[in-house]
C-alpha cells in the first residue's frame, strides 16, 4: 500500500467512526494464487494471472463482490515446482485467504491443494484438465477446465462422424493428461462402436519418434484417425515426423496443443483437429476479452489461460454472493450449487451435480494455413461421457 | 648456449629442485646423473615451460622461464620426454609429422625427413605402422626421430635406455654418439652412468634436488666412490 | 523386412545425432579433461539462430549455415571466456565451471528468448518422404542420414591427413607431449571446441527438423544421451564415441520398436541396462584403451 493509499484509508476509517461502524469494518476477500511466475508453467500462469487481475479490477471498480467485499488478490510464485507449490500455499494459507487459484499443473496443483484443503478453503484450478483432481485433493477443489473425459466424448463423436471407424492411439503414461485423456478417448470411442487398433505409448524423455512412426506407417490396415493428447514437446517432435514420414492419416489433438507454436509448425500442422475451452470468433465475448487483454498487457494471445483466470475469480465472486458470507464451508457449498453461469469463453459452466468438475462447452478447430479455424461448440451429451 | 642458474621448482610443499646450476656448451654432450627423484625430470620440465619454475634459464641470450613449450620448441630446444610418450595411436610417419610441425618450409621438412630416415632406417620400414605397435627401442628410437623433426640446436634426453633390453640401450647410446658427432648440442639425463659418461664431455651429478658434483666425464668416472655413494650403483 | 529396414534407418538416424554429439564431447575431454556439461547449450545457440534467421526471413540456406556459425562461435568464445581460465585446475573444478556456463546459458534462454519452446517449420521441400523401392523414407532422415555420413567421412579424412587433424588425436592422446611438437596449446584448445561446436550445431539442425520446436532446455536430453555413448564408446576415444552413439541409437530403436506394449515403459530401464552389460564385459568401453604406461 503505498503512502497515499494509506492516508486515504485512514481517512476513510476516521469519517466511518462516528457513523455506522460496521460499514466502516469493510472487509476485503483475499483470493491467493499459487503462481509459476518463473520456470516452464511461467507462460500459462502468466496468462492467468493477467486474466484473473482483470476480474479483480473489474469487480473493484463495482465496490466489490455484491457491492460490499472488494478482493485483494495475492500472487506469490511458486517457480513452476511442486515443493515450493506446497511452501507457497502455506503462506496463503497464513495470510487467512478466503479462496486459492492453482498452478496451471497437476502435481503442484495437488501440492498446493492438500493445504488450502486442510484449511477448508475452496480453490479452482484454471488449466489442470484431469477430472480426478478434485477427487484427489478433496471437496474444496474445484475444477474449471474442459475436463479430459469431455474433451475425449467430443473428439470421439466427431471421429465418427467424420466416419472414422479404427484408431491408432498415442499416449504417455508418465503425465495424467498424457494418460488419461487417451484412455477416456478410448472408452468414448469404443463404446459408440469404433476400433481401437493399437495404443502406442511414449516417454517424458523421448524426443525421436521414429520407431513409433514406422509402426503406424506399417500398420495392416491403416488406422483412420491417430489420437494424442501429447503437448510440447512431444506433439511438434511427433507431427513433424509423422508427416515427413509421409504419413497423412489424420490427427486429433486436446487443448495442450492450444498454443502458438502448434501454429507455427507450418505444414505438418496442417489439418490436426483439437479439442479446446473456447473460440474468440469475431463479436464474441471471448475475442473481445482477448482484446481487452491485448489492450492492457499488449500481446494479443488468444489461448483460453487468460479467460480461465478471468473466469475463476468470476466464479468465486459468484459464490461468495449466493453464500453471503466469507466463509470457506459457505463458498464451498454455493459453488457446488452453481449452474449454467455463463462463462467469458462463451459457454456456460455448471458444477451442480458434478463433482466439482465443471460441464461445459467444448470447442474444437481445425488448424489451416496456420490459424485456428472454427468447427463446433458443443456440450457432449452426458450419457457418452465415461467416469473419471 | 644453455645457462642455467638456480632453477627451483616445488610441487605443492614439496621443494624438488632447490637451485640447480648448469651450463651447456655448443656441441657438447653433457651428462645429467642421479638416483630416482633426484630431480632430473623436473628439471627438464622446468627448461621446457612444462612446470613452473624460480631461477634464470638463458639458451643463447634468450630468457626461457615463463614461456610455453610451444614456443621453446620453436626457440630451438627439443626434449624427448621419459618413458618415450610417442602417440601410440598415430603412425610412425604421422609421429614424425608431428615432431616437425614447427617447420614452415616444405623443403627444410623434406630434408629433415630424409637425414631422420638416413639415422633410423628402421622407422622408415615401419613408417605406415602404429607407433604403438613398435617394440620399446623402436619406440625410444621414433622419440629421438620425432624430436629431431623439429631442427633442435639444442636435444634433451630424458633416460633414453629406460626398461630397454641391454642390446638395444648400446644401438640408442651409439646413436647419441653419431648425433653428437653430427654437431648436436646434447643435455642427457640418465641412470646408467658407466654409459652415459662414456660418451659424454662433461658431467653433473644431482641428488635431492641440488648439484653435488660436476666435472668432466673422465673425472666423473673415475670418483667410483662418488657414484657409489651417490648413484646407489654396485658396479 | 520393409519394418526393419526402416527400423535400421530409424536406429541409423539416431544414432547419427548421437554420435555427433559424443564426438565433440569426446573431443573435449580428451584434450582438455572437460567433462563440458554445457555442450547441450552449444546446440540450443544453433537451434534458436535457425529459429530467428528462419523468423527473420533469411534464405534458408544462410539459416542453416548461420545456425552452425553460430555453434562453432558460441563454442569458442565459450572456451576463451569460461574454460581457459579454470583450464590448469582440477577435473572438479572444470566439471562444475561447465556446470555453471550451462545453468546460465539455459536461465539466458528462458529470460532473453523465452522459456517456452517456438516453433521451427522447415521449408515443404524438406518436408515429406521420398520412396525407395517398397520403402517410404522421411525426406529429412535421409538427409540426416547422408550428411551424418558425409561429415564423420569428412572428419575421418582430416583426422587422418591434415595437420590440424594429426595434432587433434595426438593432443587427444597426450596433450603435454604434443606441445612439444611446438603445437600451440591455445590453438588446440580452440580448435578442439570450434570442431564440438560444428558437430553440436549439425546434431542441432537434425534435431530440430525432427522435433519441429526450440526450447531452453532442448540440448539436455541429447546430450545425456550422448554421454551414455562417451563412456559406452571408451571415455577419451574418439572412434568410441562415434561407436558409442550408434549402439545406444540402435539400442533406442530396437526396444521401441520391439518391446511389447506393456514392457515399453521399461524401455529406458532397459536400454541402460544393457549399457551397463556392455560396461561389465568391457569395462574401458567399446574402444577404450587401458591406461598404461606414465602418463
Ligand atoms: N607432479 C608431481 N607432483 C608432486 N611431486 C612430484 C611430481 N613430479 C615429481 N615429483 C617429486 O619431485 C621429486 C623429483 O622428481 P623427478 O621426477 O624430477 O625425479 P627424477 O630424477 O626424474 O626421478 P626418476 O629417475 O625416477 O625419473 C620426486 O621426489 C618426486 O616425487
Ligand atoms: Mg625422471
Amino acid at each position: 500500500m503505498s503512502l497515499k493509499n494509506a492516508l486515504a484509508a485512514a481517512a476513510v476509517a476516521a469519517t466511518a467512526v462516528g457513523g455506522a461502524g460496521a460499514a466502516g469494518a469493510q472487509e476485503q476477500v483475499r483470493i491467493g494464487f499459487a503462481a509459476g511466475l518463473t520456470g516452464y508453467l511461467a507462460f500459462f500462469d502468466g496468462m492467468v494471472r493477467n486474466g484473473a487481475q482483470m476480474a479483480v479490477d473489474e469487480i473493484n471498480a463495482q465496490g466489490g463482490i455484491a457491492g460490499q467485499w472488494p478482493i485483494e488478490f495475492i500472487v506469490r510464485d511458486m517457480r513452476s515446482d511442486a515443493a515450493a507449490a506446497a511452501v507457497v500455499a502455506r503462506e496463503l494459507v497464513a495470510a487467512d485467504i478466503h479462496a486459492m487459484i492453482t498452478p496451471c499443473d497437476v502435481d503442484p496443483a495437488i501440492a498446493a491443494g492438500q493445504l488450502a484443503q486442510a484449511a477448508e478453503i475452496p480453490m479452482m484450478s484454471p488449466c489442470a484438465s484431469t477430472p480426478t483432481l478434485p477427487g484427489q485433493v478433496g471437496p474444496y477443489m474445484f475444477n474449471l477446465k474442459t475436463a479430459d473425459n469431455l474433451q475425449a466424448t467430443v473428439l470421439s463423436e466427431f471421429a465418427h462422424e467424420q466416419g472414422y471407424e479404427t484408431a491408432y492411439v498415442l499416449l504417455s503414461p508418465d503425465t495424467p493428461y498424457t494418460d488419461l485423456l487417451p484412455r477416456y478417448f478410448i472408452q468414448a470411442f469404443e463404446a459408440s462402436g469404433g476400433e481401437v487398433l493399437e495404443v502406442g505409448t511414449y516417454g517424458w524423455d523421448q524426443q525421436d519418434f521414429s520407431a513409433e512412426v514406422t509402426a503406424i506407417a506399417n500398420m495392416e490396415p491403416q488406422p483412420d484417425v491417430i489420437m494424442t493428447s501429447a503437448y510440447e514437446p512431444h506433439f511438434p517432435a511427433f507431427i513433424t515426423q509423422l508427416r515427413n514420414a509421409g504419413v497423412e492419416i489424420p490427427v486429433l489433438g486436446s487443448d495442450g496443443i492450444d498454443s502458438p507454436t502448434t501454429l507455427g509448425l507450418g505444414e505438418v500442422a496442417e489439418g490436426v483437429v483439437f479439442s479446446m475451452a473456447g473460440y474468440p470468433a469475431e463479436g464474441s465475448e471471448l475475442e473481445a476479452f482477448y482484446r481487452d487483454y491485448e489492450e492492457r498487457f499488449g500481446e494479443y494471445l488468444p489461448f483460453a489461460f487468460s479467460a480461465s483466470g478471468y473466469e475463476a475469480i468470476m466464479l468465486f465472486a459468484e459464490a461468495i454472493e449466493q453464500a453471503g458470507s466469507l466463509e470457506g464451508p459457505a463458498i464451498r457449498d454455493a459453488l457446488d450449487r452453481i449452474a449454467d453461469f455463463p462463462g467469458v469463453t462463451g459457454t456456460e459452466i455448471t458444477y451442480e451435480g458434478q463433482n466439482r468438475v465443471a460441464l461445459r462447452d467444448v470447442t474444437l478447430v481445425r488448424v489451416e494455413g496456420g490459424q485456428q479455424v472454427f468447427l463446433r461448440q458443443v456440450a457432449p451429451d452426458p450419457a457418452e461421457v465415461p467416469e473419471p | 648456449m644453455l645457462s642455467v642458474s638456480g632453477l627451483t621448482v616445488s610441487y605443492g610443499a614439496v621443494l624438488a629442485l632447490r637451485g640447480v646450476s648448469l651450463e651447456v656448451g655448443r656441441g657438447e654432450l653433457v651428462a645429467l646423473l642421479g638416483p630416482n627423484g633426484a630431480g632430473k625430470t623436473s628439471t627438464l620440465g622446468a627448461l621446457m615451460g612444462l612446470c613452473r619454475a624460480g631461477g634464470a634459464v638463458c639458451l643463447d641470450g634468450e630468457a626461457l622461464l615463463g614461456r610455453a613449450p610451444e614456443k621453446i620448441v620453436r626457440l630451438g630446444m627439443t626434449l624427448v620426454p621419459e618413458g618415450r610418450r610417442v602417440f601410440g595411436g598415430l603412425t610412425v610417419e604421422e609421429n614424425l609429422r608431428l615432431g616437425g610441425a614447427v617447420q614452415r618450409d616444405e623443403a627444410a621438412r623434406r630434408r629433415q625427413y630424409a637425414e631422420v630416415y638416413a639415422l633410423f632406417p628402421v622407422l622408415e620400414e615401419r613408417s605406415g605402422q602404429l607407433a604403438g605397435s613398435l617394440s620399446g627401442g623402436e619406440q625410444q628410437q621414433l622419440a629421438i626421430a620425432r624430436a629431431l623433426m623439429s631442427g633442435p640446436r639444442l636435444l634433451l634426453l630424458d633416460e633414453p635406455s629406460l626398461g630397454l633390453a641391454p642390446k638395444v640401450v648400446d644401438t640408442i647410446f651409439g646413436l647419441i654418439d653419431r648425433l653428437r658427432a653430427s654437431g648436436l648440442t646434447i643435455l642427457l639425463v640418465e641412470q646408467n652412468v658407466d654409459r652415459s659418461l662414456e660418451i659424454a664431455d662433461r658431467g653433473y651429478v644431482l641428488v635431492g634436488g641440488e648439484i653435488v658434483l660436476a666435472g668432466t666425464a673422465g673425472e666423473l668416472l673415475q670418483s667410483q666412490d662418488v657414484q657409489r655413494a651417490y648413484l646407489g650403483l654396485a658396479s | 523386412m520393409d519394418i526393419l529396414i526402416q527400423n535400421l534407418i530409424n536406429a541409423l538416424a539416431l544414432g547419427g545425432t548421437y554420435a555427433l554429439l559424443a564426438l565433440g564431447l569426446a573431443l573435449v575431454f580428451s584434450i582438455m579433461g572437460l567433462i563440458n556439461l554445457a555442450h547441450g547449450e552449444l546446440m540450443t545457440i544453433g537451434a534458436y539462430a535457425l529459429y530467428f534467421m528462419i523468423l527473420w526471413a533469411f534464405p534458408f540456406w544462410l539459416a542453416l549455415v548461420g545456425a552452425l556459425l553460430c555453434a562453432v562461435v558460441a563454442a569458442v568464445l565459450m572456451e576463451r571466456v569460461a574454460f581457459r581460465p579454470v583450464r590448469d585446475a582440477s577435473m572438479a573444478t572444470m566439471l562444475l565451471t561447465s556446470f555453471a556456463v550451462s545453468a546460465i546459458l539455459q536461465v539466458a534462454y528462458q529470460n532473453l528468448i523465452s522459456p517456452r519452446p517456438l516453433p521451427v517449420a522447415m521449408p515443404s521441400f524438406l518436408g515429406g518422404a521420398v520412396e525407395i523401392g517398397s520403402l517410404q523414407v522421411g525426406m529429412i532422415q535421409l538427409l540426416a542420414l547422408g550428411c551424418t555420413a558425409a561429415l564423420l567421412l569428412l572428419l575421418v579424412w582430416v583426422f587422418r591427413y591434415t595437420a590440424f587433424g594429426v595434432a587433434m588425436r595426438a593432443a587427444a592422446e597426450d596433450f603435454d607431449t604434443t606441445r612439444l611438437m611446438g603445437i600451440r596449446a591455445n590453438a588446440l584448445f580452440a580448435g578442439a571446441f570450434a570442431l564440438s561446436g560444428l558437430l553440436a550445431g549439425v546434431a542441432a539442425l537434425f534435431w530440430v527438423a525432427q522435433r519441429g520446436s526450440v526450447d531452453p532446455l532442448m540440448g539436455f536430453l541429447p546430450v545425456l544421451k550422448a554421454f551414455i555413448a562417451v563412456i559406452v564408446g571408451g571415455l577419451g576415444s574418439l572412434v568410441g564415441a562415434v561407436a558409442g552413439g550408434f549402439l545406444l541409437g540402435a539400442i533406442e530403436i530396437a526396444l521401441r520398436a520391439l518391446l511389447p506394449s506393456d514392457l515399453l515403459p521399461y524401455r529406458d530401464a532397459l536400454s541402460l541396462l544393457l549399457i551397463i552389460l556392455v560396461l561389465l564385459v568391457r569395462p574401458q568401453g567399446l574402444m577404450g584403451r587401458r591406461r598404461e604406461g606414465v602418463r
